[in-house]
């Protein structure tokens, strides 16, 4: 079962760029995510750019709109993701646990929707 | 039933249509050896025949055919770890407290909604509703039903207990289930056995 693990986090959250605690976070990351490959779960992961660097997009009237900046304006910003593909929740969670965003943040879980055949 | 199914309301579904074919087949044919274990299996050939109709939902056929494999050939293994592995899947860390209360009134110890409504002081469509919203959680966010391991069992009791909550009076429901629980006292006790009877602390 494939499952979405969404990094919420507010802006100044975490240690600071260029502080051992950062340089600490980041092998953090780097050990859940290659404990996720070994275990052969790992679908794929990475870390966004920042909201500022989003653009929505909305078909109204089958005229294309653009608007500059993400679709909501939340104190917490997604800030990466990890699709996993795990054989149940729990497995899904116990990885999301070892995500340091779940430290300084939160992690939000969602199974994919398994779409039957056209 | 529902961990082969997978799906509460499934289980529920067959097990009906099981006992339906019960009151059917019985005065007819003699009562069997076995009865519950002959409902059991009935159930679970329906649930099995659903499961491979839903072919689409990847995976939960093999499984449940795995799951078939290591049954008793009478379908005789209906109570014990089953009953936990339901009582753990209700009171799921996923699910928030009222609906583990709620769930598990309705599944393990087999209250109908409208007892539950009375005794959680609600109405009845708002219980219905949280049921259905639950059962929905544990199949789609691919909850499983069955009994944590040995190391997960510390924080998953702790979060059974907070599921039953304290001040409803609600004294020993379901005295003649091998899982008895017991709200009033905001504990539950696991009578009978069960493997993880050792790793709840004394008190």
């Amino acid at each position: 079962m494939k499952y979405i693990a969404l990094l919420y986090g507010e802006p100044g959250a975490g240690p600071a760029p260029g502080t051992p605690e950062f340089m600490e976070m980041l092998g953090e990351f780097q050990s859940a995510t290659a404990a996720m490959a070994d275990a052969g779960v790992l679908v794929d992961s990475g870390p966004l750019q920042p909201p500022q660097t989003a653009t929505t997009v909305r078909v109204r009237d089958g005229e294309t709109q653009l608007s500059d900046g993400p679709f909501a304006e939340i104190k917490e910003q997604l800030g990466g993701y990890y699709i996993l593909d795990c054989e149940d929740l729990d497995a899904a969670l116990r990885y999301a646990a070892m995500i340091p965003s779940a430290k300084y943040g939160s992690v939000e879980v969602r199974p994919v929707m398994v779409m039957g055949p056209h | 039933m529902a961990k082969l199914a997978g799906d509460l309301s499934l289980a529920e579904d067959c097990a009906q249509e099981a006992s339906a074919a019960a009151v059917e087949q019985w005065p007819c044919e003699g009562l069997p050896a076995n009865p519950g274990g002959w409902v059991v299996a009935v159930a679970r050939r329906r649930a099995l025949d659903h499961l491979r109709r839903e072919s689409a939902r990847a995976g939960k056929e093999r499984q449940a055919v795995q799951e078939w494999a290591v049954t008793d050939p009478d379908g005789s293994t209906v109570a014990g770890d089953d009953q936990l592995a339901l009582l753990f899947a209700c009171c799921h860390p996923a699910l928030n407290p009222a609906s583990r209360v709620t769930l598990t009134l309705r599944v393990v110890c087999g209250l109908p909604t409208a007892s539950i409504a009375r005794l959680l002081l609600l109405p009845e469509p708002a219980i219905a509703q949280r049921i259905v919203r639950a059962k929905r959680k544990i199949r789609d966010a691919g909850i499983r039903l069955r009994v944590p391991d040995p190391g997960e069992r510390p924080a998953r009791l702790a979060s059974v207990r907070r599921g039953q909550g304290p001040g409803h009076r609600l004294q020993q429901l379901g005295r003649d289930r091998r899982v008895c629980v017991v709200v009033g006292v905001d504990r539950v006790r696991l009578h009978g056995g069960f493997p993880v009877a050792g790793a709840l602390p004394p008190g």
